[in-house]
């Protein structure tokens, strides 16, 4: 396919291809990164927090292990209790609530044996999570870094298949023989081209969820200039609707009967093809005015998101109100669901990680390409060039170093700890951050060969953090595949795959080093 | 003495103006949409909606369009404009 355009508009297009793309690789390749790791979340936590290592049973009852368990909690009256039933990702049963001193609260119980879960005390996947989305950093910065990152995304998708000469062609070309300007070029556009419809709907998914926030003053308009009323609408039952009598009121039972009622609803409306509950909650705990929702927010056989709610009487039994997005809305959510991938489909979920490390790819080498072409060019001085390298380094092996490392701590720290305040999570946020200053350091320094010395040291870390995981937990793949971890395993498995690739484009990166030197 | 601008310069700054017009046109875009398909009979949530695609959508052809036309400044007239107008025009669709 040959794009006919002027070669004005392709020079300024081009121009502004390569600009945008040198600005915001770094935090792309990061936002990329982060991503493509929290698609896996459930499984990272699962191999952080060893505690939580459980067979998944579908025939928990909610009566027989909630409903006791909830006695012992120091739930605050009037205040809404939420359960999450076990599912296949998440074999755990969990509590989120607000205690008597209203702080809130997170309690797990193995649905196994009825024994509430103490698990380590790690941000597991949660970490890459948050950081994908506001970067670690205080207050909304983050938030608004990454959504201006995701928009230059889309233009320099845009941008990018307009410059494209013969994008067709591109997809079929690939010549890592030739010299690596060429070949790290060839390798920008297979990456681009291969997976444009998944590098164009992530950053647009991504930018709808948070979309409210970017344009508060434009969306209260139509609410009186409050913008909380339109997320109260969206979310419906999320927010506490009916206020509480401050009068004590009858304990609620029967949480299963209401989840199979709300099951059999969805079932007649989607003909069958239903999903699971995954939430049910007691709002105005302990009161008089309780009442019961039972939601599918990430709905396990269906891409869009909810809230999809029905709502109890607790004690009569009886549907009080339900909600549905409406069609735009929906539509809305679909979108969103196709950014948290929530839904239960492996063979998906892989590709998600895949086009992710695609992402990553396409980035690193349209930097690399750039800073090929200037490496000759006499307006950049060693200094500059030593520091673009330097950050190019650390943003992307520096980054993947830091993973591996944080992995690496979280295996050798002691389950809980507390160092002058700072608690263990917060610790291995710590290691995590300044192994990337020192990858930072290291690249700066050893410019020359930073490249594949950190690639060397990524794969025996990730060898290390196998052996690590081996040693203090006991699961090794085989081991891991007896007992039914299958996420452990895989996670294992990605690592040992991940460490030998490094170890083979460092060979291969060392030789082509001391090739240009001789 | 008059310091002339470099064509990197020139492109540099109308990068920084593409990227604060691009955000105050899809700001009226929404502005627009939430407000005005509710005297149609949409609901203010369905119109909110519709108004958060749209906008990411709009956003990048505003930016690629001033970002690299030939009629800089004709197009940030006409882009201000259409701004200017809906934003005006937004508040006053709003019965409430």
């Amino acid at each position: 396919m040959k794009l006919t355009i002027s070669p004005q508009l392709r020079d300024s297009l081009s121009w502004l291809h390569t600009w945008l793309g040198i600005g915001f690789s770094a935090l792309l390749f990061t936002i990329f990164w982060t991503g493509s790791l929290t698609v896996f979340d459930k499984e990272i936590d699962q191999w952080m927090k060893p505690e939580l290592r459980l067979t998944y049973g579908s025939d928990a009852s909610l009566d027989k292990l909630a409903l006791p368990f909830i006695s012992q909690l120091n739930i605050k009256p009037g205040s809404t209790l939420w359960i999450s039933p076990p599912q296949e990702r998440i074999p755990t049963m969990r509590f989120y609530y607000d205690d008597n001193e209203e702080q809130s609260r997170v309690a797990m119980l193995n649905p196994n044996n009825g024994e509430k879960i103490i698990p380590t005390d790690s941000d597991g996947g949660e970490f890459f999570f948050r950081f994908h989305y506001m970067l670690h950093m205080p207050g909304d910065i983050g938030y608004y870094l990454v959504a201006i990152a995701a928009l230059a995304m889309l233009v320099l998708i845009i941008s990018g298949v307009f410059i494209h000469r013969k994008i067709f062609k591109d997809f079929f070309t690939f010549r890592p023989k030739k010299n690596i300007r060429r070949a790290t070029l060839d390798l920008h556009n297979l990456t681009s081209v291969i997976a444009l419809p998944f590098h164009f709907i992530i950053p647009f998914s991504g930018l709808l969820i948070l979309i409210i926030s970017y344009f508060p003053w434009s969306f209260a308009i139509p609410f009186e200039g409050d913008v909380d009323k339109l997320y109260e609408q969206l979310s419906a039952y999320d927010n506490p609707k009916i206020l509480p009598a401050n009068k004590k009121g009858k304990p609620v039972d029967g949480l299963d009967t209401f989840i199979l009622q709300a099951e059999k609803i969805w079932q007649k409306t989607d003909l069958n093809q239903t999903s699971d509950a995954d939430g049910i909650a007691i709002f105005n705990f302990d009161d008089e005015n309780a009442y019961i929702v039972v939601e599918r927010f990430f709905a396990n056989k269906r891409v869009a998101l909810g809230p999809d709610q029905i709502v109890f009487d607790p004690h009569t039994e009886q549907v009080v109100d339900q909600f549905r997005p409406a069609l735009i809305h929906n539509i809305a959510n679909w979108i969103k669901g196709l950014h948290w991938i929530q839904f239960d489909h492996w063979p998906l979920r892989w590709l998600y990680f895949l086009g992710g490390l695609t992402g990553c790819l396409m980035i690193a080498s349209g930097l690399l390409f750039w800073i090929k072409s200037r490496t000759s060019n006499t307006q950049h001085s060693s200094l500059q060039i030593r520091f673009i390298k330097s950050t190019t380094v650390t943003a992307t092996t520096g980054l993947i170093l830091a993973t591996t490392i944080i992995l690496i701590a979280n295996r050798i720290l002691p389950k809980s700890l507390l160092l002058d305040g700072i608690h263990r999570h917060d610790v291995e946020i710590w290691i995590f951050f300044g192994a990337w200053l020192l990858t930072f350091i290291h690249a700066l320094f050893r410019h020359k060969s930073a490249w594949y010395e950190q690639c060397f040291i990524i794969s025996i870390a990730g060898f290390i953090a196998v052996i690590l995981n081996w040693v203090t937990t006991g699961d090794n793949i085989l081991v891991a595949i007896q007992r039914g971890l299958t996420s452990i395993a895989s996670m294992d498995t990605t690592i040992i795959i991940g460490s030998l690739i490094c170890v083979l484009v460092a060979i291969n990166a060392h030789q082509k080093n001391n090739k240009n030197n001789d | 003495m008059k310091a002339r601008l470099t064509k990197d310069q020139h492109r540099l700054i109308r990068l920084f103006v593409a990227g604060f017009v691009g955000y105050v046109f899809s700001a009226g875009i929404v502005a627009i949409i939430a407000t005005g398909l509710p005297n149609l009979d949409m609901a203010k949530t369905e119109a909110a909606s519709l108004a958060g695609m749209v906008a990411i959508l709009v956003y990048p052809i505003i930016f690629l369009w001033v970002a690299a036309t030939a009629q800089f400044k004709q197009t940030l007239i006409t882009i201000i404009t259409i701004t200017v107008i809906m934003i005006t025009v937004a508040p006053l669709l709003h019965p409430g």
